[in-house]
């Protein structure tokens, strides 16, 4: 499986409603050693939103410097959601379907890994 | 994503792959550009699909870069197959990776990358010929 298998697939949640596409992947780096690099960088969940602008520029995540102006409009939009990777049920053709609704992913936003 | 601080983060160096990786510059031993990174390979737990998948390698080259591109991207790589007879994008084992900054340096020479191909000719087949090239320096 590729990245950009995962990049701008549209998600789908169990009960058939779309919360968006995917704009990023969450890597971390606590895989199994390998090489030079030391532990392996797994992906542990898929950043999922409406809106691409603010996500593009990187300015809706928290680790992200930028002026708080910026961010104060990037968080006017709907935030995007952050999908464990533990919730996707089946990777389809531009199609990733998740095995919860958007009420648990609600629940789970902000606490990757989960 | 996450904030270091964030106690439900899980441990290790987090990383966003589209806004931190892909089309970072590829560095190799002799400090020479080979590249950028245009995609990533996963792979998926063979035991337990809901595993997070490990990145095994980096993708680069235009044949990795294609499909990101839509349709004239499949345009692209038929074409390259075509000329090439085959569509693999060159691939770098993660394992090669030395470190992840504003570009990525890797343990690969240039030399062993065939997305090297085309600059080395036009290196060897133009450029030596002009006046003066055997002056430029590296």
């Amino acid at each position: 499986m590729r990245l950009a298998d995962l990049l701008g697939a549209r998600v789908v949640d169990a009960d058939g409603a779309e919360l968006g596409i995917v704009h990023d992947v969450g890597l971390v780096q606590d895989g199994p050693i390998v090489g030079t690099f030391g532990a392996a960088l797994r992906a542990h969940w898929l950043l999922v939103g409406a809106s691409a602008t603010w996500s593009r520029l990187g300015v809706d995540r928290r680790s992200t410097h930028a002026p708080g102006l910026v961010k104060a409009i990037a968080r006017i939009g709907a935030r995007p959601w952050q999908v464990p990777w533990s919730a996707i049920d089946t990777i389809g053709d531009a199609e990733i379907r998740l095995r919860v609704t958007g009420d648990d992913l609600s629940r789970l936003r902000g606490l990757p890994g989960d | 994503m996450t904030s270091p601080h964030d106690p439900h983060a899980p441990a290790g160096r987090t990383i966003d792959a589209a806004l931190q990786l892909l089309d970072r510059q590829l560095v190799d031993p002799d400090g020479r550009m080979v590249g950028k990174v245009d995609d990533l390979e996963l792979a998926l737990s063979d035991t337990d699909p809901s595993e997070p998948p490990v990145v095994t390698a980096i993708l680069t080259g235009p044949s990795a870069l294609a499909p990101r591109l839509g349709r004239p991207g499949r345009m692209i790589a038929s074409l390259l197959q075509a000329i090439r007879g085959h569509a693999e994008p060159d691939r770098i084992a993660f394992g090669a990776v030395v470190e992840i900054d504003d570009h990525i340096e890797v343990s690969v020479r240039g030399a062993d990358l065939s997305n090297q191909v085309a600059e080395r000719w036009v290196r060897d087949h133009v450029i030596s010929h002009i006046p003066g090239a055997g002056h430029a320096p590296g």
